[in-house]
């Protein structure tokens, strides 16, 4: 049978009107149909949250998930194997948000996620993350915001991470994602930023190089991220700017020359260079050949 | 009336103004009600306290187990006038002074933590309260109650005070973004954000970070940053180090950092808890001294890490004078 599930999206911020992705749909929720969820009626307690509720409607998912009749039942273990089969698919659409917009969520499994069985006095069954509810009652700082428009695109990236999964979540690609991933850590300055970056790619992108490392970092990076002949040549410079920024910091070398000849501040530098690594990661779960090519020999010492 | 003083009448708000800014440091435990460290006010805030800044809904849901968790809080209160243009001001003052601390604790012993910038920050004003809340808003209530805690014993007051001064300090010095940096790494590498493979990874490059010689990836003979992480230890333990230590920065940390950088990491059977724990340990020690290196820093003087590296390499050689200057009192 299929379940109707829905998961709190802390800090994004959807229209009124659900977006659809195609068997999912991201969506808001009535402050009542919520407190019918949290198995709540009006009260002093949840009455103070209204107001901030309404102002700044949380965002949900909302998808089916298929299960076993049996773990319709409410009961503790069950619930927990709900859980387990909602993370799976949260991971994906955190993952797709992520590489869409440019910015990692903050994973769901850190709110609430509801499931939509039989609905009792108490709500539903349902999960709390280390966050509790508060993602469902305060959203008046969005660090995402989605559009109708970008119904389409979202939904092809959810494909994607789905298509790609068994590959990154991966030893080696895991890394690599939950580096980037960490690259969103709000105040995070640009040196860490631009380490983490840099990191998350060296393993990925170098694995048969020992020599020449900045070089074939910045050939390799740009590669990726355009296939246009000019294009190309400048994200080599930018990328080859962004390993020489890690190397500055790791050998403890003044910034000062590498930074000057950034062009833009490096704040802005780096964010450009966060947004290539994207595209650039993608295109390596998407299956460049230009990957099997690098790694003919990845177990050699340095 | 608050609920908590229904509980318990003795449990009295006793901020000295109405304009009071806390944060909780997630995993802090005092034995006392109140610490003060350097300019920091650390309190054990009672229950009717917590009340006048929490939420009502996890106020109903915590309040019973309250006083097991006994969280520990930054406390600043303001002088009135307060008005409401200071409560962003407020809110990123905990932030910051809340990073600065948790960082000075990690660096003086290990322990489980997290800054508020993951948990919660409140500023109470006239009762009206702002609120800052980020993923992991309620583990400054469940860490203690999983046993997972950093134990201030009332001596390390006076230490844990001067090192978020020192760290203040760097902070607003030029040229230290390697050593902030450094310090971000080593945060972050303790946070519950991160896989434990990609907090040794972390760590690996911290360590390269403070030990390394400039243009050092590897070790090279003589002194390599794996020889000067044991050196550091070798110099602040009063006796000789474990063998396991020994052989852990010997033999099995440049293997480990080849599996990492060449992403063969899943294919071998590591113990990755135990070197997180060496390399964190190491790393205590340098940026720690590396902190205080910067401070002492002339116009014209050598970079701080060459400062370092030279006292410990002459430590390798039984004179300890470069690490008793970097240690001691500013010149003059």
């Amino acid at each position: 049978m299929q379940l109707r599930t829905l998961a709190c999206l802390p800090g994004v911020w959807a229209p009124p009107d659900a977006i659809d992705l195609g068997g999912s749909r991201v969506t808001r929720v009535t402050f009542e149909e919520w407190l019918a969820l949290e198995g709540q009626s009006q009260s002093a307690v949840y009455n103070k949250l209204e107001t901030n509720y309404t102002r700044n409607p949380p965002a949900f998912w909302e998808w089916p998930i298929e299960i076993d009749p049996q773990f319709a039942i409410r009961d503790t273990a069950n619930t927990s194997e709900l859980s387990k089969l909602a993370r799976r698919d949260l991971d994906l659409l955190v993952a797709a948000i992520h590489w869409y917009t440019g910015f990692a969520p903050i994973h769901p499994r850190h709110s609430v996620t509801y499931f939509d069985t039989a609905r009792t006095e108490e709500g539903v069954p349902r999960v709390y993350g280390e966050s509790d509810k508060e993602y469902a009652t305060e959203n008046s700082e969005p660090t995402i915001v989605l559009r109708a428009c970008d119904a389409g695109p979202l939904a092809a990236m959810v494909s994607f991470a789905r298509e790609t999964a068994a590959k990154w979540k991966d030893g080696s690609y895991q890394h690599a994602v939950q580096s980037m991933a960490l690259t969103s850590t709000p105040g995070l300055g640009w040196p860490t930023r631009v380490l983490l970056l840099v990191g998350a790619f060296e393993a990925l992108l170098l694995p048969d190089v020992r020599k020449g490392l900045q070089q074939a970092f910045a050939e390799r990076f740009a590669a990726l991220v355009t296939d246009d002949p000019a294009e190309r040549r400048e994200w080599v410079s930018r990328s080859r700017l962004g390993y020489m920024l890690r190397s500055d910091l790791v050998h403890a070398r003044s910034l000062d020359a590498t930074v000057a000849q950034l062009q833009t501040p490096p704040e802005d530098f780096v964010a450009r260079l966060e947004r290539a690594g994207v595209v650039a990661l993608c295109r390596l779960l998407g299956g460049s050949a230009l990957l099997h090519q690098w790694q003919v020999d990845s177990t050699g010492a340095c | 009336m608050l609920i908590s003083q229904q509980l318990r009448p003795n449990d009295l708000v006793r901020f000295r103004t109405p304009h009071v800014a806390l944060a909780p440091i997630a995993g802090l435990q005092i034995g006392s009600g109140a610490v003060q460290a350097g300019n920091l006010l650390l309190v054990r805030c009672n229950r009717a306290e917590w009340e006048t800044a929490e939420r009502a809904y996890v106020f109903r849901d915590w309040h019973s187990q309250y006083y097991e968790a006994n969280p520990v809080f930054i406390v600043r209160e303001y002088e009135p006038p307060f008005e409401a243009d200071k409560m962003s001001p407020a809110l990123d003052d905990l932030q910051s002074t809340g990073r600065r601390l948790v960082t000075a604790l990690r660096l003086l012993k290990p322990g489980r933590l997290l800054e508020p910038a993951y948990t919660a920050r409140f500023v109470v004003s006239d009762g009206f309260t702002v609120r800052k809340l980020g993923p992991y808003r309620t583990e400054y209530l469940t860490m203690p109650l999983d046993g997972l805690t950093w134990v201030m014993e009332e001596r390390e007051a006076v230490v844990i005070g001067r090192l978020v001064a020192t760290i203040e300090a760097v902070e607003s010095t030029l040229d230290t973004e390697g050593i902030l940096a450094t310090i971000e790494q080593f945060n972050l590498a303790h946070t519950p954000l991160v896989s434990t493979a990609l907090s040794v990874h972390l760590l690996l490059t911290a360590i390269a970070m403070v030990f390394a010689e400039e243009g050092e990836s590897a070790p090279r003979p003589g002194v390599s940053m794996y020889e000067r992480s044991l050196l550091i230890m070798r110099w602040a333990s009063p006796r000789p180090l474990d063998p396991a230590i020994e052989s852990f920065y010997r033999e099995r940390v440049q293997p480990l950092r080849n599996l990492v950088h060449h992403n063969a990491l899943a294919e071998r059977d590591v113990d990755l808890k135990e070197a997180q724990e060496m390399l964190a340990w190491a790393l205590r020690l340098g940026i720690r001294l590396l902190l205080q290196a910067h401070l002492k820093r002339s116009p014209q003087g050598p970079n701080p890490r060459r400062t370092l590296h030279e006292a410990l390499d002459r430590f390798a050689s039984g004179d300890t004078s470069g690490l008793d200057a970097i240690i001691g009192p500013p010149a003059g």
